[in-house]
């Protein structure tokens, strides 16, 4: 124990990222529907009721109000909501294939700075039972979860004062796998010994994390139950299967990417496949 | 200080015909001097060691591999003069028969200071392998509230205990590793307090008897206890301290934080620092803590204790054991533990102790001390300050430990010429502490002229290293621009704690064991006594 790397690794290991907790302002929420008449009134119930945390004022567009993703955009703009509520493929009758977004939402949520929440399609078929009732079961997933506090707050928010909180972190194995197969070229590294000691800190530091929002949340929201999901795997298929096992209600992922203009792919992947859980990209 | 190259510049390997050539015309033009021409051994021995110390400055060829090359050529050419044969045979003739007898060689190393260096880098690197340095650095970390002035403060202090207590280039890499984190942590630029800790590596390196090799070899020779020399060190690391501090404020332009929302923030993110989780297992941390506790009252009280008392007892009595135990508690893995042994600097000792004792026998070290009665024995004011300033000076342009061990052999010289009443009463004027002036003159100056220079001292080297790796470049002018400001202040302070301490406290005078002040004893580099 004598290289300033063997002393910097020991104080990188003890410094944690621990949450802090920082509530997000949610109050004026604009409903976004491409729905008219009482189709749009009995959605915008549905959307009320879900998000029953959210006291509003709530606003809503409806068919006639917008047309074009500028007209929804420059509405937006000039409303300044904390919250949008809405669903994929806008004025389309895409949403029948499930490959992507629509044009509306794709820029909406990458321009936009609130939180967009994802409603399944109004026309959807095959919605789980428990979905749309309440928020008693949120999931927050990230492939790097340690220190996204404005996830977590965002998470912790919309559950209900006395439900549960599932944070998820899941370490990609075909990443994982693609490093482990240069360290196994490198002689200078004994394999065996990096597998396991990268795996171990690579679970560790989310678990480390997810037991600081517990302890943080045990103060400040007692009656929210904390649940840890750290594990590694193929990404999208355990996030599926961990949302489906555990019944969440609302899914919170982290959507924008500072280095590039396109969604998180993560994010994107989950936004475009998850069409019957509602989600809410902050 | 194997440490040190970690995280210095690679050095170029030597030239290994080059190195074959230039020993085989040392040692040609030394022996054709010596034989064909019969020069004055003196004269050929000097120039053999001003080639050896010349060549360290230069720092081309490993020091180890530099000076056991030279004691080899010393050591043969000693034995094919008749004089110095003499006095090296008379060297061993106290061993015993033929048979038993000890090589001159083995009774030119001082055995004290290889077993400090072998026993202390054993229980340092054990009890760093329990976390105990890492769980006191980040504890220390958490008391500063992430605040950069209290930041500079408490990582100011962990150095100079740190360096106090291990070696320096240890005490470096701890405070400097959990320094570049925590600035990262903290977005603070890490260069000024990694630089401020450099610079403190040396303060603390002067606080006691082991904190650095000059100490343990100018203290062992003017035979100065642990005790004691953290009594006339300690106060002047107190105010070399504060007045670092103040200059480090004042060059790197460190302030404290002023609104509450910054210094919450701050705190925060220092309290994130688990200590805990530098600590792999508690039972063997609480183990290695009560051990270091024990090591360190051994040194310190070692006079008092009687199954220590024994003046034949040294201090690496005590490292050795201490690393023993350490050894005992911690049994996996010995022998990784074992090649963490600083070699190269035992290897180092174990030639340069031969070569200077070849050189004593050559005559070699009495005329050094021709040459250096004059300006050192040029009254009680003057002397000292010539030896404190010019050990200084030149501690910050090479390796300072070759510097120590020549002007510890030459005092010793002074010493033992006014013991059996050869002249220097001007050295041995002990109720004016005239003597102990130069010892103590030459233990700052060696110790604080390493702040001088980028190269002046190993963990100077070391901050200077994890800066570049950081991606800050230092160059040379621009640490000398602080570095020579530092030295100064701290010469001046030193010079005037110095005459202080001598002219109105007895700290400067020696004690004998019954607690009165006595002369100085003579002291043999090579006998045990003194250690």
């Amino acid at each position: 124990m004598s290289s300033v790397d063997q002393f910097a690794s020991v104080f990188n290991a003890a410094a944690k990222t621990i949450f802090q907790y920082k509530p997000p302002v949610l109050k004026n929420t604009l409903i976004i529907t491409d729905l008219e008449s009482t189709a749009a009134d009995q959605y915008v119930e549905s959307a009320k009721s879900f998000f029953a945390k959210t006291k509003g004022p709530w606003d809503v567009l409806k068919k006639g109000d917008f047309t074009t993703v500028k007209d929804l955009l420059d509405i937006v703009g000039n409303k300044k909501p904390d919250l949008i509520v809405t669903y994929r493929h806008l004025h389309s009758e895409a949403w029948r294939w499930p490959h992507s977004l629509g044009e509306h939402l794709d820029v909406l949520i990458q321009v936009t700075e609130p939180p967009v929440a994802i409603m399944p399609h109004p026309d959807r078929e095959g919605v789980p039972e428990h979905a749309m009732k309440n928020t008693a079961n949120v999931m927050a997933i990230n492939d790097h979860l340690t220190g996204e506090d404005c996830l977590v707050n965002h998470a912790s928010h919309m559950t209900l004062s006395d439900g549960t909180l599932h944070l998820t972190h899941i370490e990609d194995d075909v990443v994982f796998d693609r490093y482990m197969e240069v360290i196994s070229k490198i002689p200078e590294i004994d394999t065996d010994v990096a597998r396991e000691t990268i795996r171990k800190q690579l679970l560790s530091e989310p678990s480390a994390y997810i037991d600081s929002v517990e302890e943080v949340l045990s103060h400040e929201l007692p009656n929210i139950k904390v649940i840890k999901h750290v594990s590694h795997g193929q990404q999208l298929e355990e996030y599926r299967k961990s949302i489906d096992e555990h019944k969440a209600d609302l899914v919170v992922v982290k959507a924008h990417d500072p280095d590039q203009q396109a969604m998180n792919a993560t994010a994107y992947s989950i936004a475009v496949e998850l069409r019957t859980t509602p989600l809410l990209i902050v | 200080m194997s440490e040190a190259t970690e995280t210095a510049p690679a050095k170029k390997l030597h030239n290994p015909l080059h190195v074959t050539i230039a020993v085989i015309a040392v040692t040609a033009v030394c022996a054709v001097m010596l034989h064909h021409f019969e020069a004055n051994p003196k004269y050929v021995f000097g120039l053999l060691l001003a080639v050896t110390l010349g060549m360290l400055a230069l720092e081309k060829v490993n020091k180890a591999i530099l000076v056991l090359l030279g004691s080899g050529i010393a050591l043969l050419l000693g034995f094919s003069d008749a004089n110095i044969q003499k006095h090296l045979t008379d060297a061993v003739s106290h061993g015993g028969d033929s048979a038993h007898s000890i090589p001159s060689y083995i009774v030119m190393i001082d055995w004290g200071t290889i077993g400090i260096i072998i026993g202390s880098t054993i229980f340092v690197t054990l009890i760093s392998r329990s976390g105990l340095f890492a769980w006191i650095s980040v504890k220390i970390l958490k008391a500063s509230k992430g605040d950069p002035f209290k930041l500079l403060i408490c990582f100011s202090g962990l150095t100079v205990v740190f360096s106090a207590f291990l070696n320096n280039v240890t005490a470096m890499i701890i405070v400097g590793s959990l320094t570049i984190v925590a600035c990262k942590k903290l977005k603070l630029s890490a260069m000024p307090f990694l630089l401020a800790e450099g610079i403190y590596t040396n303060i603390g390196g002067l606080l006691t008897l082991i904190s650095s090799i000059p100490n343990i070899i100018v203290g062992t020779a003017a035979g100065i206890g642990y005790a004691d020399f953290m009594m006339v060190a300690g106060p002047y690391c107190l105010i070399a301290f504060v007045a670092t501090l103040y200059l480090a404020r004042v060059l790197f332009k460190i302030q404290p934080l002023s609104s509450d929302d910054e210094k919450s923030n701050a705190k925060a993110m220092v309290d994130a620092f688990d200590e805990w989780e530098t600590v792999k297992d508690r039972k063997f941390f609480y183990m290695s803590a009560c051990v270091l506790g024990a090591i360190i009252l051994g040194f310190a009280l070692k006079d008092s204790i009687p199954l220590l008392k024994d003046p034949n007892i040294g201090l690496e009595v005590i490292a050795l054991m201490g690393a023993a135990i350490m050894l005992v508690i911690y049994p996996t893995d010995v022998e990784a533990v074992l090649n963490e042994v600083e070699w190269t600097l035992v290897l180092f000792f174990l030639g340069l102790f031969t070569l200077l004792g070849v050189m004593e026998h050559a005559g070699v070290l009495s005329m050094i001390g021709e040459w250096l009665k004059g300006p050192l024995g040029s009254g009680e004011v003057k002397g000292p300050i010539v030896m404190l300033w010019s050990s200084a000076f030149f501690s910050g342009l090479t390796d300072n430990i070759p510097l120590a061990a020549v002007l510890a052999k030459v005092l010793g010289g002074f010493q033992e010429a006014y013991t059996a009443g050869q002249g220097y009463e001007w050295f041995g004027d002990v109720e004016q502490g005239y003597s102990q002036l130069l010892w103590w003159s030459l233990i700052f100056g060696a110790g604080l002229g390493g702040n001088f220079t980028p190269i002046g001292s190993a963990s100077t080297v070391v901050a200077i290293g994890i800066l570049k790796k950081e991606g800050h470049t230092v160059t040379f002018m621009q640490y000398v621009k602080i570095g020579a400001i530092v030295v100064l202040v701290q010469l001046i302070l030193a010079t005037g704690y110095l005459f202080a301490a001598s002219k109105y406290t007895d700290l400067l005078k020696q004690k004998n064991p019954e607690g009165n002040e006595t002369q100085v004893l003579p002291h043999d580099n090579n006998s045990s006594e003194g250690h």
